[in-house]
């Protein structure tokens, strides 16, 4: 890179002699002004001066910003001049921002360290740049001035420093508190960009690798020892995800961190060096980033590295999968298999379960191939686990036979459950499938993962929303190729598997020693928080389908057929849950699941029109009708939009439409599903 | 419009002609610590040029204000 910068004396000179000739010109431009007016002459070169006057003095302004800013980095030693024949050459950043940048990067990191030590200022005035991290010359800077080791460092002489101040349990402790909290977000932010190859701010490779050693390495702080990602980790835990931590940064420093926890609780007592700093410190509550909550409810919080790590790999698919997805060398698994094995109890040592729930469940719900691959992995892992953990008791009925295993694995049901519901498709291929998409887990094994996800009340009915999204596709599917004639041909093996998907939860709540009437009424509320969920304006089929909020729109262009048929489904479901309709009258889940299924029949065939004579005769006279002769529907999207002729319409497509005949044998399959499959699969007593 | 006579104008035109001299010189220092690289770079180096071309166009509208005063002279009786 060739030298920006300026040259001394002369740029002194420049921005005097330059700042002289503006009021030169100044002068220039009103004498003239009058000799030429006096002179009954054109004014226009006087005007033209004046012009050039102001702009001379806005470029004095710019180059007097400029000095300042030199004189400030040459004080802080942010720049050096370089002696030469001809001059003193200063080496300043080309623009104004990057210089600006540079200054306050060295500032903050100069602070960063002074507070570190213990200077109380220099800790308020850390807080000043927050909001310049989204500067990468600013990053840059601070990172620079830091080096891997300053990084390292910072972390942990500012916890110590709290440590002082927190144990003073004063206000001026809580407001030290707040303010390490703010230095170690900045930390956060400036890490993440720094680390990141496609952010402007990147340090490039050397000061990843100079993570990795600064991280392995023993530091000291007072008589406090430690390694250096305990200390790294007070910043990873300080990721809210904005701006996320890179896919780079999780395959360099990332990985070497998990080997590493590895290498030294391999070598050492349980656990060694795998607390961060601040559990160690005893200040982790104080530490508690705004973010998402961290540790067990109303206890302690206890985060290990691992934890921390853990946190901030978890915004991004990218990082997540780039941190689980990988064998390091030596290894013969994957890291994510090693946490789920080797390491799970290192999970229940913190009870700081959000943040790897949260990297499993990014690492695992996206579409890809991969994901899709350990998402298998991980399934057969816990279905291998589970071995042994619920069995038939004496009364025929599912039973826990052995709690401690249950209670390792316990805090993956949400994790996992959401996963799955994430590959709803491929969980129906273990049931349904002639070529099941995931390997080596049957449908014995599969329900027994159901029913160990089916403890967890969110996750049951994030799995009861996406199947009730596939089976209004099925629906769907059913009307646009076979005009709906092989509707149960298509919703019998769905049904089958909604059965597999509910009973597991009924047999949980009954394992738990609720009765047969408390577990229904827990079903039943289940079912309609489902509902209430997936409908309204920002329930799932809306959100999938985008039809609240586009009334205007929709006007102009009629809906396409799958969105109309998920507006009318919404509806009808909407009408159902907030009316004493028959919905509420179902006995038990599988009955309110008919319900669900044939208002999303009704509305699939509404949608798809082609109505028979009598229909057509019916229509005279109606709300939803023309006044033509005959009489024809008006646009579907007017009717959807006025309450009164809606109300109209549907019954009169209810009279016209046969949907209770011939869904009998769909609710068979799901009840004989549901009771005898599921039963024999578990090797328990049927339809209990 | 004003009408002077003849030795008025001839004094207007001195007048003018002496501001022209006296300012001929406004933006050459500028210039000249410019082309002595007081400040290198791209940004620099944009100025430089904005410089030159005020200095350039500083002495033509100095220019055309003397010679319309001239020519003013050269027509009053």
């Amino acid at each position: 890179m060739s030298f920006t910068g300026v040259k001394q004396p002369e740029f002194d000179s420049l921005v005097s002699r330059h700042s002289t000739a503006a009021q030169q010109l100044e002068g220039l431009a009103a004498a003239l002004y009058g000799e030429l007016t006096a002179a009954g002459l054109d004014t226009g070169p006087a005007l033209r001066i004046r012009d050039m006057a102001k702009e001379v003095g806005a470029e004095v302004e710019d180059l007097r910003r400029r000095q300042r800013l030199i004189s400030e980095m040459e004080r802080l030693k942010v720049t050096f001049g370089t002696h030469t024949p001809t001059g003193t050459m200063v080496t300043v950043p080309d623009s104004l921002a990057a210089a600006e940048g540079l200054l306050n990067g060295t500032l903050a990191a100069n602070a960063a360290v002074a507070a570190g030590r213990g200077d109380a200022t220099a800790l308020a005035q850390l807080r000043g740049f927050a909001g310049k991290a989204s500067d990468p010359e600013f990053v840059k800077a601070f990172l620079a001035k830091l080096g891997a080791k300053g990084v390292t460092e910072v972390p942990a002489s500012l916890a110590l420093q709290m440590r002082a101040n927190v144990m003073m349990r004063t206000a001026k402790g809580d407001q030290v508190s707040q303010q390490v909290k703010e230095a170690m977000k900045l930390l956060a932010t400036a890490v993440a960009k720094g680390t990141n190859p496609k952010d402007p701010a990147f340090m490039g490779e050397a000061f990843l690798s100079q993570l990795v050693k600064e991280g392995r390495a023993q530091h000291k702080a007072n008589e406090v020892a430690y390694v250096g990602y305990q200390a790294q980790a007070l910043i990873w835990r300080a990721s809210d995800g904005k701006p996320p931590f890179s896919k780079r940064f999780m395959e360099v420093v990332g990985r070497d961190a998990i080997v590493h926890q590895k290498e030294l609780s391999d070598a050492g007592p349980p656990y060694a060096n795998a607390m961060d700093l601040a559990t160690v410190l005893g200040l982790s509550d104080s530490m508690q980033p705004g973010g998402p909550n961290m540790g067990e409810p109303g206890k302690p919080i206890k985060a290990s590295v691992i934890d921390d790590l853990s946190q901030a790999a978890r915004h991004t698919p990218e990082a997540a999968q780039a941190l689980l997805f990988h064998t390091p060398q030596g290894w013969n698994k994957s890291i994510m298999e090693y946490l789920l094995t080797d390491r799970l109890d290192g999970f229940n040592h913190t009870k700081n379960y959000a943040p790897f729930a949260g990297l499993l469940q990014t690492a695992l719900s996206s579409k890809d191939e991969e994901s899709l691959k350990f998402t298998n992995d991980a399934l057969v892992l816990l279905k291998n686990e589970l071995d042994g953990v619920f069995k038939r008791g004496d009364d025929g009925k599912l039973t826990i036979v052995n709690p401690a295993k249950l209670e390792r694995l316990s805090f993956l049901d949400g994790p996992i459950g959401t996963v799955m519901a994430a590959h709803i498709d491929e969980i129906f291929s273990v049931f349904e499938g002639e070529e099941p998409a995931l390997k080596n887990i049957d449908r014995a094994e599969m329900d027994r993962v159901l029913t160990f996800v089916g403890r967890h009340e969110g996750v049951v009915k994030a799995l009861l929303g996406a199947e009730t999204q596939r089976m209004l596709n099925k629906t769907q599917e059913s009307y646009k190729r076979a005009d709906g004639e092989n509707m149960e041909e298509v919703l019998i093996p769905e049904a089958r598997f909604m059965g597999h998907l509910l009973e597991p939860r009924r047999l949980v709540l009954m394992a738990q020693a609720k009765d047969d009437e408390q577990a229904k009424a827990e079903m039943k509320s289940l079912f309609n928080d489902m509902l209430s969920e997936l409908t309204g304006p920002v329930g799932k089929l809306a959100t999938r389908f985008g039809f609240w909020g586009d009334k205007a729109h929709e006007k102009l262009t009629p809906m396409v057929f799958e969105k109309l048929s998920a507006v009318l489904a919404d509806r009808l479901l909407g009408v159902g849950l907030t009316t004493d309709s028959a919905l509420q009258q179902a006995s038990n889940d599988r009955e309110m699941t008919m319900w669900m299924v044939r208002q999303m029949i009704l509305g699939t065939r509404i949608a798809h029109g082609e109505w028979n004579a009598q229909a057509q005769k019916d229509l005279k006279g109606k709300l939803f009708a023309t006044d033509g002769h005959p009489p024809a529907l008006k646009p579907l999207d007017d009717i959807v939009n006025d309450p009164a002729a809606f109300d109209q319409f549907i019954k009169w497509a209810r009279f016209h439409t046969k949907t209770e005949s011939n869904t009998q044998t769909i609710q068979e399959a799901m009840d004989n599903s549901a009771g005898v499959a599921v039963h024999d699969n578990l090797g328990i007593d049927r339809n209990y | 419009m004003p009408d002077l006579d003849r030795e008025a104008m001839r004094a207007a035109a001195q007048r003018i002609q002496k501001l022209s001299d006296d300012h001929w010189w406004a933006l050459h220092p500028s210039c000249e610590l410019m082309d002595a690289g007081a400040w290198v770079g791209p940004t620099g180096g944009r100025f430089g040029q904005t410089v030159h071309g005020r200095e350039r166009e500083l002495r033509a509208v100095l220019a055309r204000a003397v010679a319309d005063a001239s020519d003013k002279l050269a027509g009053t009786r």
